[in-house]
């Protein structure tokens, strides 16, 4: 009988040992996965989509400064803000217990940001890190007018729901001035109507969907990454460049509203150009593999194409091209820039992605070519100096601080408005930003314009993967001219439009 | 040794199960004060909601022996009923309710067809199928369920003026969401339990227990394993519209093979074949990956550590498995054998013919402790 009685909580025992071992193991694997982790197969998530090997970037500011950019609150009407392009807030709509300087006092900025940092999409919880390391830096030299930024982060495992609840709490706890880099798209649209009622400002959601420039309805809700719809745009100038005399092209699409808005913004721009999509194949998220897709576009021998998709659906896009007897020029989305995640797995098949192009908008810091950029040093030196347990060749962190580096901006700017750092004064600090970005490529420019536009990044650098020993990774090197659309999207609803065509 | 022995059916005994309803009818209503924040009073909406799609699934699973893992797709099929005809068609959130009812019970019959050739491992892996099916049909149908980004109806349930609830407070509609998703979870478990009591509840359970005597008794096997299914789904369904009464936002993933597996696992932390099972289960989903997200954030060796969080997954797992091994019953049985060493109610003598009592079980109030296929105990001959 005792040993019956002892079996169990024996067995019980024993079964844990196995998790912490399988945990031991687990943790491992998620560190290789994190490595590279820009994008899953999330699909309309992709926040860290964003890094960069291409020329070197350009002289900005480490730590933003003010520009004495004319905005704030208005000299008569206390409650009425104003910013760039038209742009105003009237703090008379906010509930009537609304507090301008929620989270905000003379010593402290108290944020917030929900994002996963457990789960399939863990990796992108770094980013959370990094943002944190990068105000930890500009707490060093000063802070925001002697305010220190920090940073309070929850995990909702990319679980919309879950992100709800956190928001919810952080709304109720009353202590935080904003949101930033709420990651994924359905976590961000779960959450919007009611920071907007709150007037809450969310800021920079970690997603690329076009809806973040939706200034008429979500006034109180900004974007930060190039959005798909304008990076099909730059695939298209940029193929008006390279094929003067007009070129057929065909396109694997994701079947959602991810694939969606790369094939609204592509039709967008062709139309009266001499380039004309000859086929469209539609993928599921579940399909096992593409070849019924690449056997389809490949028989119209098209000159381009695209692969409008993510995830290792764009290992398996470049994999039947580089196998097959059909040679397009392909153009791929950035959310698939991530050498060691999606051209690592090709080195396997023997194969390398090489001539794969795609559109990058900020600079790598693991590039030796932007090794001396005044951003990269600090952020190289910064990052263990912070946190030990931070790699600074995890791109996810420099992510963190590219996200960081336009909250700071923000800040510094709503500190010198009439009316002083609050919370109205910082969401029309978000959307009259006018300063460029050390951590952009060379030449792009990082703007918002109140009603007029409201995407912040609307340029990118065209990049091909060149490949010189096949067993190694290769580098993406500059291919043509910078691609710049700044400011020519307008607002969400010139995408609605759009998709509404489409 | 119990320390108080209360016969069946005595003023003692019913003073007792009285106080035990008042009890637990008083902390469901005084809840929505006990919280501090909304927040923590729509996760008790949640945890309402999911209890009745686990409820849903223990009629499959507890009482009629067969085993589901698709029903994650029928309280999908629910939620997206209701956010739709909300969002697209404006209906009020109370109309959607018997339309998704409606539906998920179709889809169950039809899900449940197979169960009358397949059992065990098979119908396993048919009911997978369904949860794997339900995201990818989401994504299919976009422009009706708007994909991968999720429907969401703007129009939340606001409190009408005629109840004392402030539609203007921040706590007010959340505490009036909370109350009416009790109130219908209410009505859906008083159905169950009187299915459970009545000829079909007992056609099921003979037949969970044995095939062949309740076909020779007279149980149509085939009709009542559809039926049961199709109930089961349909009562999911409800589960899905109340989520949605909560939180008028359904995704893909919400509705994956994800909240399948869980909606077993949380049956078996509450504890198989037990009504009330599914509310320890419920919480259980709700609040352990809540709050072992909370530790892990302050485990000081953990702090700054890429991947730190991801050690709640494994808090989790660390519970699951003491439940299986510690408690094989669930939470419920565990509850019920405390409560023996205290109470004991044992039959009342004067219905025996004999007039003398039998020796009383441990668990008098249970229909049926014994689930051979998937407790691993048999409670009824345990020393």
């Amino acid at each position: 009988m005792r040993a019956t009685r002892w079996s169990k909580p024996a067995a019980f025992v024993m079964a844990v040992g196995l998790v912490a071992a399988a945990c031991g193991s687990s943790s491992k694997g998620s560190s290789s996965t994190t490595a590279g982790a820009t994008t899953t197969a999330g699909a309309t998530t992709t926040a860290g989509a964003t890094t960069t090997v291409a020329s070197g970037g350009q002289v900005g500011d480490v730590i933003p400064k003010a520009t004495n950019q004319p905005y704030g609150q208005d000299a008569t009407t206390k409650t009425l803000y104003k910013g760039a392009g038209g742009f105003q807030i009237d703090t008379t709509k906010c509930p009537s217990d609304w507090n301008p300087t929620q989270g905000i006092t003379d010593k402290q900025i108290d944020l917030f940001i929900s994002l996963p940092k457990a789960g399939p999409l863990a990796g992108f919880g770094l980013i959370a890190d990094g943002a944190q390391s990068y105000f930890n830096y500009v707490n060093s030299k000063g802070g925001i007018g002697g305010r220190n930024i920090v940073l309070t982060s929850k995990d909702d495992g990319y679980k919309p729901d879950v992100t709800k609840t956190n928001i919810d709490e952080a709304l109720q706890a009353k202590k935080y001035a904003n949101t930033l880099t709420v990651l994924g798209t359905p976590n961000n649209l779960a959450v919007w109507d009611e920071l907007n009622t709150e007037c809450m400002p969310q800021l920079l959601n970690g997603t690329g969907a076009a809806q973040w420039g939706d200034v008429e309805n979500h006034p109180w809700t900004t974007g930060m990454q190039l959005d798909y719809f304008t990076e099909a745009k730059l695939w298209a100038t940029w193929l008006k460049g390279k094929y003067p005399n007009g070129a057929k092209v065909a396109a694997i699409v994701y079947n959602n509203d991810f694939g969606k808005s790369y094939e609204a913004g592509f039709k967008s721009a062709i139309k009266g150009t001499n380039l004309t999509l000859v086929s469209e194949q539609f993928h599921d998220a579940t399909t096992p593999n593409l070849d019924n897709q690449y056997t389809t576009v490949a028989a119209t021998n098209a000159d381009v194409l695209l692969l409008s998709t993510t995830g290792s659906f764009c290992t398996q896009g470049m994999a039947a091209v580089e196998k097959g007897s059909w040679h397009p020029t392909v153009i791929m989305s950035g959310t698939c820039g991530s050498l060691a995640q999606f051209f690592g797995p090709l080195l396997k098949q023997g194969l390398t992605g090489k001539g794969t192009n795609i559109i990058q908008t900020f600079v790598d810091v693991n590039d030796p070519a932007n090794a001396n950029l005044p951003i990269v040093q600090a952020y190289s030196s910064w990052l263990p100096k912070d946190s030990p347990a931070l790699d600074p060749t995890k791109t996810t962190y420099f992510t963190g601080w590219i996200f960081a580096w336009y909250m700071t901006e923000i800040l510094q700017q709503a500190n010198s408005y009439a009316g002083g750092l609050n919370r109205a004064n910082i969401m029309i600090a978000a959307r009259s930003i006018d300063q460029t970005s050390p951590m952009l490529i060379k030449g792009l420019q990082s703007k918002m314009n109140g009603l007029k536009d409201a995407y912040l990044t609307e340029g990118g650098q065209m990049v091909t993967y060149q490949v010189a020993d096949p067993a190694q990774l290769g580098k993406f090197v500059p291919a043509g001219d910078l691609l710049n659309l700044e400011g020519q999207l307008g607002t969400y609803a010139a995408v609605k439009k759009a998709l509404a065509g489409s | 040794m119990a320390k108080l022995t209360l016969t069946e059916r005595t003023p003692a005994h019913l003073a007792y199960r009285l106080v035990g309803w008042g009890l637990a009818a008083a902390a469901l209503l005084y809840l929505p004060w006990f919280a501090h924040t909304p927040a923590r009073i729509d996760q008790y909406s949640q945890v309402v909601a999911y209890a009745v799609a686990i409820l849903a699934l223990n009629l499959v699973i507890g009482y009629s022996g067969q085993i589901s893992l698709g029903h994650s797709a029928f309280v999908g099929i629910g939620a997206y009923t209701t956010v739709i005809l909300v969002a697209d068609h404006h209906w009020s959130y109370f109309a959607t309710l018997p339309v998704s009812f409606a539906l998920a019970f179709v889809v169950g019959v039809v899900v449940g067809l197979p169960a009358l050739r397949i059992r065990g491992l098979y119908l396993a892996v048919v009911t997978l199928a369904v949860a794997t099916a339900f995201p990818t049909l989401v994504l299919k149908f976009d422009s009706l369920t708007n994909g991968a980004n999720g429907k969401q109806a703007k129009e939340k349930l606001v409190p009408p003026s005629w109840t004392p609830f402030d539609a203007h407070s921040r706590f007010g509609p959340v505490a009036y969401r909370y109350f009416v998703i009790l109130a219908i979870a209410v009505v859906v478990f008083v159905l169950v339990r009187n299915l459970l009591r009545s000829r079909v509840g007992r056609a099921l359970i003979a037949s969970r227990d044995n095939q062949t005597s309740a076909a020779v008794a007279g149980v149509n096997l085939p009709v009542y394993r559809v039926l049961v299914f199709g109930m089961s789904a349909a009562f999911a369904g409800v589960a899905g519209s109340l989520l949605m009464i909560y939180n008028p936002q359904a995704t893909d993933g919400k509705f994956g093979i994800e909240l399948a597996i869980f909606l077993v696992v949380a049956l078996v932390i509450g504890g198989v074949a037990t009504l009330s099972g599914a509310v320890p289960g419920a919480l259980a989903y709700v609040f352990i990956p809540y709050y072992a997200t909370q530790w892990t954030d302050n485990f000081g060796f953990l702090k700054g550590r890429p991947g730190a969080a991801s050690i709640s997954g494994v808090v989790y797992g660390v519970l699951l498995l003491g439940f299986v091994f510690l408690l094989p019953g669930g939470v419920i049985d565990g509850l019920r054998r405390l409560r023996a060493r205290i109470v004991r109610v044992v039959p009342n003598p004067s219905w025996l013919p004999t007039g003398r009592a039998p020796a009383p079980r441990p668990d008098a109030e249970d229909l049926d402790p014994t689930f051979p296929q998937l407790t691993t105990t048999n409670r009824g001959n345990n020393p």
